[in-house]
């Protein structure tokens, strides 16, 4: 209990923190949203009659402090660029970038676990050379780059989907992951060449170990002892690795939901921070920092429950 | 037209050009045949000659979607709040003013049919079309025009600080008085109108345009719906959805999958198409691109050293490597398609002449040159790319400069309101057809005079010339106004950038204006 109470005071505090930056940010970076909103053709009235409304003309810590109570208080503002309520603007958002952080999550897990160990039990063979040299290339190709390469081989050359039509998951359920799974490919394919990375390197060093030896005195076939023993060890030590991921993804589908046009919450946050919407920022960026602290915190309870060694002091 | 009193001399010719130009916009626009430059579009850029296809004039077809792609969201609707060039665009198909702009930039009757001016050009009487339905299905009343001004004056659209009174005579004749007198005030009268109990102008707009607002998701789309009781000549098309595609690259991949039918794009951009699958429509952007040079920034408060970046800045060389030929020599912030107004022996007032420039440095005591920052909004690529050719001209003499990227939030609030910078590169609209629209920012005192310009004698002629109501001179002296702009470098004035449209060859019937204005009503599925 004394954990979780732990755990929970760590995770305002970040919140709290990461709060307290973007204010900061804010605060430093040149802009006016009003400015932003009416161009240079407009009148000096006309700016101010629009700050007010908008109630920028307010210096940023009241603006600050305003939010700050509107959100303990479960209202999360309005958005200063599309004069909405923050929370109508996420609601259809959130669901698009949570199925999508999904779907890389599975193809990463499903693609590099397979490789993982193909790759190890491979080793030093031409084989793994091939994955030794995919996967550099897979780690260092950025996203944005991924991106327009898919659009142009799949969408463009051999046509299996529409670039720039985005299918809403309301409008058809098929339509919507035939789109989605190019995107979801773009954001994984550096996570799996990293996550198989590590999965080789980690069998291959189970391998090393003492109880692999007494498996094979005892008389265990190879296969047996890879798939039933050296995996499952092998995976737990990647798991805390996967927590990180999180992480990745999501700055990842920032990028590529732009390139895509992909209506998600990390395109929205693009925007919010080049139309200086301090509302909307401040609550997109209190929504992602939760979801990496607390999909991290799972991670670690996942790790206790399925290996005895870790332990964490005074659970 | 109007049977009433014809006043003034002048106005016999305006209303002559007002119905002329009705009838071109109806005849001429309609039917145009593709590739055909529409409007008023000065001469054709020196090199490059413009490559639109010849495509046969397909037939219009009544009915059928059409998707624009745009770069800039529009994020609000309201347009008596909202008056930039992109949301006008949009504005255009949505909202009308008394009167509208034809695309031959003449002022033709809009939701009034007619209107008349005073021989002093103080007041200005307009009669309301009969029969002029909103969006919502009312009637425009009296009542509804006369809130639209209202709106406008509260939110300090340009010109109509100058309205001094505005009074309905009956039901459908509204007198106009103005505190100065201009001959030039139909221009702004191009505003809209809109229902006088209208709430929420900014995300539910409602005007008397050809077409309605039905849609907007924010960072996706707006959809347009032909509006079916439109007063005059309606919209082939039923619907047209203008897409919000930021990047240049993925404009470029939905127009070749066909997400989209058309998009405006950079000269780049066009030259990786096949020229034979799309029409290419070139126009002007009706903005002129500059290199601002801060008058009250050291060196370029001399005279000399200004007129030295002016002379070592080749126009041409950027349009050819930047714009793949595409756009207009500018000498001054009038746009050349203004030709009226435009004062063309600045056009070539500094030909590129590094020996002369050279000179003036040195006279100015710059001889071994200097450095200086040209801040660029990086949102802009084209005026990045311009800034890099502008870095090499300015080497030739001896400058060094360096380029600062911005983003468009920090050069509005920094460079732009702040006017802390030395240059920058940038383009500025205006935002009505008309050459106050362009110079009345560099009267010493404007509030947006960012390039910090000051001269007793172009303020007095630019008052000069806005309160004159004889019509040649009036011309002249704004001609006059901008060789002082010119003969005192107040800038170095670059080119009217093309804007280029790209259609497949599904759609035609592209109409250009001398303002940026989309006009969807114009296009048509070819049969």
């Amino acid at each position: 209990m004394r954990y979780l109470f732990r755990k929970t005071m760590i995770l305002v505090a970040t919140v709290l923190m990461i709060t307290v930056l973007t204010f900061l940010a804010f605060h430093v970076l040149p802009g006016d949203p009003a400015q932003m909103i009416l161009g240079t053709q407009a009148t000096e009235e006309a700016l101010n009659a629009l700050r007010e409304q908008l109630g920028t003309n307010l210096p940023m810590h009241v603006q600050y402090m305003n939010w700050m109570r509107g959100f303990l208080h479960g209202d999360f503002g309005n958005s200063i660029r599309y004069s909405k309520p923050v929370a109508e603007l996420l609601s259809g958002r959130i669901p698009v970038t949570l199925i999508l952080g999904s779907m890389v999550m599975i193809l990463t897990l499903a693609v590099s676990i397979p490789l993982g160990v193909f790759a190890a039990r491979h080793k030093n063979t031409w084989v793994e050379q091939v994955v030794n040299f995919v996967t550099i290339i897979g780690i260092s190709v950025p996203g944005f780059f991924l991106s327009i390469l898919f659009m142009w081989i799949f969408g463009l050359i051999l046509r299996l989907f529409a670039p720039g039509n985005y299918v809403s998951y309301t409008d058809s359920v098929s339509g919507f992951f035939s789109f989605m799974i190019w995107p979801a490919l773009a954001i994984a394919i550096p996570q799996i060449a990293m996550l198989t990375k590590y999965i080789r390197t980690s069998v291959i060093d189970e391998l090393r170990l003492d109880y692999v030896r007494t498996a094979k005195g005892k008389g265990n076939a190879p296969n047996a002892i890879l798939y039933g023993h050296v995996l499952k060890n092998a995976i737990i030590s990647v798991i805390p690795l996967i927590g990180m991921m999180i992480g990745d993804i999501f700055s990842g589908s920032i990028i590529v939901e732009q390139v895509f046009g992909i209506p998600g919450v990390g395109r929205l946050l693009i925007s919010s921070v080049t139309s200086r919407d301090f509302i909307l920022t401040q609550t997109l960026v209190v929504y992602i920092a939760v979801i990496i602290v607390l999909t991290n915190f799972v991670v670690d309870i996942v790790i206790q429950a399925i290996d005895p060694r870790i332990r964490i002091n005074n659970w | 037209m109007s049977k009433r009193s014809i006043v003034s001399g002048i106005f016999v010719s305006r209303v002559i050009a007002l119905s002329c130009a009705m009838m071109l916009a109806l005849t001429g626009c309609a039917a145009a045949p593709s590739g055909s430059a529409q409007g008023v579009s000065p001469a054709a850029p020196a090199s490059g000659a413009l490559a639109e296809s010849a495509a046969p004039a397909g037939e219009p077809a009544e009915g059928g979607d059409f998707v624009f792609g745009i770069a800039t969201e529009v994020t609000n609707f309201d347009p008596f709040t909202v008056v930039t060039a992109d949301a006008k665009g949009i504005y255009f198909n949505i909202y009308e003013g008394l009167v509208k702009t034809s695309p031959e930039g003449d002022f033709v009757p809009a939701v009034a049919d007619s209107a008349e001016m005073s021989e002093d050009a103080a007041t200005y009487t307009f009669h309301l079309r009969e029969g002029v339905k909103f969006h919502n299905g009312n009637e425009v009343t009296m009542e509804d025009v006369t809130s639209s001004i209202q709106r406008a004056i509260d939110g300090g659209i340009a010109g109509y600080a100058n309205i001094a009174s505005f009074e309905p005579v009956d039901e459908r004749t509204l007198e106009i008085k103005l505190t100065n007198p201009d001959t030039g005030f139909l221009a702004y009268m191009t505003t809209a109108i809109v229902p006088k109990d209208a709430q929420d102008l900014a995300l539910a707009p409602i005007g008397t345009g050809p077409f309605k607002f039905t849609e907007y998701a924010e960072q996706d789309h707006v959809t347009l719906e032909k509006f079916e009781e439109y007063w005059g000549e309606k919209a082939h098309l039923d619907k047209v959805t203008v897409k919000f595609i930021a990047g240049s690259s993925e404009q470029l991949i939905d127009f070749q999958a066909g997400t989209i039918d058309a998009f405006e794009g950079a000269a780049g951009l066009t030259e990786q198409l096949d020229k034979d699958s799309i029409v290419m429509h070139t126009r002007n952007s009706n903005s002129v691109q500059l290199l601002a040079l801060n008058n009250k920034v050291e060196p370029f408060t001399d005279v000399r050293v200004r007129q030295a970046l002016c002379y070592a800045v080749d126009a041409q060389e950027i349009i050819d490597i930047v714009n793949y030929g595409y756009g207009v020599k500018a000498g001054s912030p009038v746009i050349p398609g203004l030709s009226k107004y435009y004062n063309e022996a600045t056009t070539d007032a500094y030909a590129p002449d590094v020996e002369k420039a050279k000179e003036l440095l040195k006279e100015a005591g710059y001889e071994n040159g200097f450095t200086f920052k040209i801040t660029v909004p990086s949102n802009y690529q084209v005026h990045v790319d311009s800034a890099q050719v502008i870095v090499n001209q300015m080497e030739r003499i001896g400058v060094k400069a360096e380029i600062q990227l911005v983003d468009w939030a920090t050069w509005l609030e920094s460079t732009y309101k702040g006017r802390q910078y030395e240059a920058t590169l940038v383009s500025v609209d205006g935002s009505i057809a008309y050459p106050t629209a362009f110079l009345s920012r560099y009267v010493s005192d404007a509030s947006n005079n960012f390039v910090n310009f000051n001269s007793e004698a172009y303020d007095a002629k630019y008052k000069e010339a806005v309160a004159e109501t004889d019509d040649e001179k009036k011309v002249a002296l704004f001609k006059e106004a901008q060789q002082i702009l010119s003969d005192e470098a107040a800038s170095v004035y670059i080119q009217d950038m093309a804007s280029i449209s790209v259609y497949n060859k599904g759609f035609d019937g592209f109409c250009s204006y001398p303002l940026y204005a989309n006009d969807f009503s114009a296009i048509y599925a070819v049969k």
